[in-house]
């Protein structure tokens, strides 16, 4: 767990709630990067990340394809691209097919960034309607990298983290306020 | 199980070894694409097809061209809707096409094309000027896409994925107007394709096409790596003429040396103008 220097973070309905809480909660210093895939309506491209902006200290952005990934940035999938981590530390877009109906799929940037960044990632599923995000949990647990559920009681949908914790087996499940209090522990 | 990200995993030295194949049978070299990209397509080509080894891909690509081509279109599937990002569509439609409708002739240029989307919705864009001056020039990855562009076919479901950024757009299209009912799918009437010039060329090689006033190269360049990308764009923004206009994806930035020959003309969307002078 200590060698943790990305978080990524999959969310749907009914997740964003815990993200804004999580945004309000980071300090200023927070050092990590932490990479939010959110699904969002494709046709509304203004609004959400300024939203969350205004919950956070931190500097909030949509990435550019091939944009570099900082330490103290929160990033945002864009609407109708898959968001993807390549090894040399880069996002990478894409407009390939929809994954369980998404665009950004949950699962793409999780399972990209566990097979470029590996046992650097903290990936995390949030409530959600469908099982996106589970198989790309997955692949960062057989990556090394350490993995965490909402615990499907404590989400408002719990789907999603019922089907990441089916294939995953997660180190932990988490309550939402323990998943900020976790991340917050995570800043040196 | 999503086929998109199966759990095949090539490791960089088997993916090399795919491409350099794929190289020797095709001609078509993906060393320099973005490398996360083709590593993805590589194995959803894989899970697809059945083939769970390197040696086994190699083995079926060796045996069979229609293989190998099938291996080739589909690193460059892509798809998505019609007017896509409706922002940009409304800005070429009250900002460009208005200057561009001035003109005797208007050349405008949609290289490196895999999918239908963006050509089509031009037209559809145009055919209310009822202009003649336009000219348009595509060049495909390959035949089949020229094929697929030729025969401008669209599911139902993906008019229907469309609906809601031609809702956005601040002009009505009635699918009637522009779509025959074929089968299952949409068919663009053939008064559409009256103006389009077809050719298949190495992008990479073949630069013979310049002076263009429009150009349309959106989420093109997310297919390469950054050498490659800046490659592609010095060739984009030396076929434009002084003054011309190049629409790129809404994630996609210019920071090479091309940045100096154009402009940005609108924050947050990736329209730009050559220059009519650059110091270099």
């Amino acid at each position: 767990m200590n060698k943790i220097k990305y978080i990524v973070i999959g969310g749907s309905a009914g997740s964003f709630r815990v993200v804004t809480e999580l945004l309000s909660a980071l300090p200023k210093n927070f050092k990590y990067p932490i990479i939010l895939v959110l699904h969002r309506l494709k046709y509304v491209k203004s609004g959400f990340v300024e939203a969350l902006s205004t919950k956070s200290e931190l500097t909030v952005c949509e990435p550019f394809d091939k944009d570099k990934i900082k330490d103290n940035t929160i990033y945002i999938a864009p609407a109708n691209y898959h968001l993807c981590i390549e090894p040399n530390n880069t996002f990478s877009l894409s407009v390939e097919e929809q994954v369980n109906h998404s665009r950004p799929s949950i699962d793409i940037t999780l399972s990209t960034a566990g097979r470029s960044l590996k046992d650097k990632t903290l990936g995390i599923v949030l409530s959600g309607a469908n099982k996106d995000g589970a198989i790309g949990l997955k692949h960062i647990k057989d990556a090394g990298g350490y993995t965490i559920v909402q615990d499907p009681n404590d989400a408002t949908v719990r789907t999603m983290p019922d089907a990441a914790i089916t294939e995953t087996n997660p180190e932990k499940v988490l309550s939402s306020q323990e998943i900020i209090d976790f991340i917050l522990n995570l800043n040196p | 199980m999503n086929t998109l990200i199966s759990n095949i995993n090539l490791q960089e030295p088997e993916l090399r070894h795919i491409l350099t194949e794929v190289k020797n049978i095709t001609g078509f070299d993906f060393s320099l694409y973005s490398y996360g990209f083709i590593k993805r397509r590589t194995e959803y080509f894989m899970f697809k097809n059945n083939v769970f080894l390197e040696t086994e891909l190699i083995y079926r690509l060796n045996n069979s061209l229609n293989f190998a081509g099938a291996f080739v279109n589909n690193v460059f599937f892509q798809q998505y809707e019609l007017f896509r990002d409706a922002e940009a569509w409304n800005y070429i439609d009250e900002k460009i096409l208005p200057k561009l409708l001035k003109k005797s002739e208007i050349k405008i240029y949609f290289p490196f094309s895999s999918g239908t989307e963006d050509i089509y919705s031009f037209l559809f864009l145009l055919n209310r000027y009822k202009n003649e001056n336009f000219h348009i020039f595509i060049t495909g990855v390959t035949d089949k896409h020229i094929l697929e562009i030729k025969k401008a076919v669209f599911s139902k479901n993906h008019v229907k994925a469309s609906e809601k950024n031609i809702g956005l757009f601040n002009f009505t299209l009635d699918k009637d107007d522009v779509f025959i009912s074929a089968n299952e799918n949409y068919k663009v009437k053939k008064e559409f394709k009256g103006t389009l010039h077809f050719n298949t060329c190495d992008f990479f090689k073949n630069q013979y096409l310049s002076e263009f006033d429009l150009v349309f190269f959106r989420n093109k360049m997310i297919f390469f790596n950054e050498e490659l990308k800046a490659k592609a764009l010095n060739f984009v923004v030396r076929s434009l003429k002084k003054g011309a206009y190049l629409i790129l994806g809404e994630k996609e930035r210019i920071n090479t040396s091309a940045e100096k020959k154009i402009k940005q003309l609108h924050k947050g969307l990736s329209i730009y103008k050559r220059k009519t002078f650059s110091l270099s």
